[in-house]
């Protein structure tokens, strides 16, 4: 692929169609873990780390196993099991190497197996027919879109805890609304073509 | 003795999936550009729920405590494989509508947090109601919020033209991301507020009895 | 010791369940798309003959069979799915048919185009706009904006997709306007390339579509092998008699 059209991929993946608020993939931890930009800061870069290894490794597992013994019915199996133990690998990499970190992300780095956002990745590299060199940048791209996503979206919410909210509002309901509007601020990127 | 009226009330209202444990956000706001899609998904989540933890629940002394959650995924996989061929072979107008988010089914939390709370830990008949359940309670919410984008962003609701013979313009904005997000902040706070009004009126009428 | 021997066991046999379990599950699953690969096939087989019989007037009968190795500019690879060579029941040779789906504005549209036996546009069916946006991107799908692809010999259409483009829905209508003018330049290119004819069969037989996209001499990633199953959405848009079973 060319140059212009791997910074084509990458624009379009970071801003036209955010993976949050154009694709709707990995919304639960976003809407979950947002309430403080360094946290959220870390998520991101983790989401970032694992979107693009399992997006290398799934799209090489699925061009040289899963295509050649005609199993593509069992992508969706595969992928996910592939997530799960970059995800375990991760977890115990960074239990040693950089705990601070581990702690700060508690409960919620094993649920990065769960992001919608990740298996997303990997299915739509492979719908779109993507080689393994293009969905590594996609899936880099991707996570860097929801990293931008997600830092915003905690520095947003920061403010609007301090703001005098309806208390039927209160929590969740206005976190929805808040995103619909950064929402709408992204969509305003749609028309850009590299 | 399980209490099904219980159960069904819990699935459905007290601890709906998507109001009020929020959980199951992605397909939630993805799918519901139409009713008729916000219902499909539902129907295809019960399914999943209920297979899922009817198996779980039965292989729950068999699965180890320490992989349990790599063993849920393997098979809640299996089972959205599954499904996902059969909607492929015999709806292929469901498969095409509901795209790429049947195959994400596998990671909605919805699944892994029954599994995990409730079928690894009861009985195959229970959990197999609670599955029913649950995926009642959010297929409702996704068929309302469905209806509810539809209306506002076309005038119809499944399909069926309900605004547009008044002149009514549709506000197209329903239809995309950002209205998807309002409009859930907007229904959610709606229950809000009517738990809590519930909840006050029941603590008037106790502090009268007292 | 024994602490290790018990530990070893202890791993070993979370290890056979987990093994075990996956076992079934990939049994399972195995077993159930033995059943559906079948019925999925011929659910696409059958959307493609409605697709392109439709298009070549309803005729009853018309079979099709694929034409390989035809080279594809580079940067269309993706959007060209599948070139038909179309035949009616008595196999005389009917024109071409081009499947394609270009990237609109969120997802994939699939059209298909038909040509005549001298490469003019004689009819353009989009097949899906699922993820385009309702009442804006699907209106590629209406009869204003597929009528003005059809050729006569006066009247052509041009190579620039700029002069096809819905205004407020230029992300989908544009790369849709390109496969287009890419198809009917393959088709031309086919029609004046004469070897590449394709040889008239006394039994035409129909061949299932697999989006098998050939490789080109240039050298890049042509081997998109794009995986039948799960991007073949096609949705039979129209209801016709024309069957096409063979």
């Amino acid at each position: 692929m060319s140059i212009s059209a791997i910074l084509s991929l990458i624009v379009t993946a970071i801003l036209a169609e955010n993976y949050i608020f154009s694709k709707f993939l990995g919304c639960c931890p976003f809407l979950g873990l947002s309430e403080n930009p360094s946290n959220a800061l870390g998520m991101g870069c983790a989401v970032t780390f694992v979107m693009t290894l399992s997006s290398l490794i799934t799209s090489l597992i699925n061009k040289y196993i899963l295509i050649a013994f005609d199993l593509e019915y069992l992508q969706t199996i595969a992928f996910i099991l592939v997530i799960a133990a970059l995800v375990q690998l991760i977890e115990m990499f960074l239990k040693k190497s950089v705990p601070a970190l581990y702690s700060a992300l508690g409960i919620y780095l094993p649920l990065i197996t769960t992001n919608c956002a990740i298996l997303g990745a990997a299915l739509l590299c492979v719908q779109s027919g993507y080689d393994p060199l293009t969905s590594t940048i996609y899936g880099f791209a991707s996570g860097l879109g929801f990293t931008l996503a997600i830092v915003v979206f905690a520095g947003v919410r920061e403010k609007v805890a301090f703001a005098d909210i309806p208390k039927s509002f209160a929590g969740f309901p206005i976190a929805l609304v808040t995103a619909g509007l950064l929402a709408m601020a992204f969509a305003g990127f749609s028309g850009i073509s590299v | 003795m399980i209490n099904i009226k219980k159960m069904f009330a819990n699935g459905i209202i007290n601890e709906n999936p998507t109001f009020v444990q929020l959980l199951g956000m992605c397909p939630t706001l993805a799918v519901t550009t139409s009713a008729l899609n916000g219902l499909g998904m539902g129907v295809t989540v019960i399914f999943v729920l209920t297979l899922s933890n009817f198996l779980i629940s039965l292989l729950r002394k068999f699965i180890p405590q320490q992989v349990r959650i790599a063993s849920y995924i393997v098979i809640i996989s299996g089972v959205v494989t599954a499904i996902q061929l059969l909607i492929k072979a015999y709806f292929p107008d469901l498969d095409k509508s509901l795209g790429l988010f049947i195959p994400l089914i596998v990671v909605n939390c919805i699944i892994l947090a029954r599994a995990e709370a409730f079928a690894s830990k009861n009985g195959i008949l229970p959990s197999i109601f609670d599955g029913l359940f649950m995926g009642l309670g959010f297929t409702i919410a996704l068929t309302i919020l469905g209806i509810v984008r539809e209306l506002l962003g076309a005038g119809t609701i499944f399909g069926f033209d309900i605004l547009l013979r008044f002149g009514y313009t549709p506000i197209l904005f329903f239809i995309l991301p950002a209205g998807a997000f309002i409009t859930l902040g907007v229904l959610i706070a709606a229950v809000n507020s009517i738990r809590q009004k519930a909840a006050e009126c029941k603590r008037k009428k106790e502090a009268e009895k007292s | 010791m024994k602490k290790n021997n018990s530990s070893v066991v202890y791993i070993l046999n979370i290890a056979i369940r987990l093994v075990v379990i996956c076992a079934v599950i990939a049994l399972l699953v195995a077993t159930v798309n033995y059943y559906t690969a079948p019925v999925i096939e011929e659910n696409n087989r059958i959307a493609t003959a409605n697709a392109i019989s439709a298009l070549f007037g309803n005729k009853e009968n018309i079979s099709y069979e694929e034409i390989k190795d035809v080279s594809i500019p580079e940067d269309q690879i993706n959007t060209v799915d599948t070139i038909y060579s179309v035949k009616d029941y008595d196999g005389v040779f009917l024109g071409y048919s081009v499947k394609l789906s270009p990237t609109g504005f969120k997802g994939d549209v699939d059209l298909i185009t038909a040509f005549d036996t001298d490469g003019f546009i004689i009819g353009v069916e989009i097949t899906s706009t699922n993820d385009e946006t309702s009442g804006i991107g699907t209106k590629v799908a209406s009869k204003d904006f597929t009528n003005q692809f059809i050729e006569t010999a006066d009247n052509q259409i041009s190579d620039s997709p700029e002069e096809y483009i819905i205004s407020g829905a230029t992300k989908t209508s544009k790369p849709v306007s390109q496969s287009i003018i890419t198809a009917k330049s393959i088709i031309s290119k086919l029609i004046s390339n004469a070897d590449n004819n394709v040889e008239l069969t006394p039994n035409n037989k129909v061949e299932n579509p697999q989006l098998n996209v050939p490789e080109t001499n240039v050298n890049n990633n042509a081997e998109a092998d794009i995986d039948n199953t799960g991007t073949l959405d096609e949705n039979s848009s129209e209801n016709t008699d024309g069957e096409v079973i063979n």
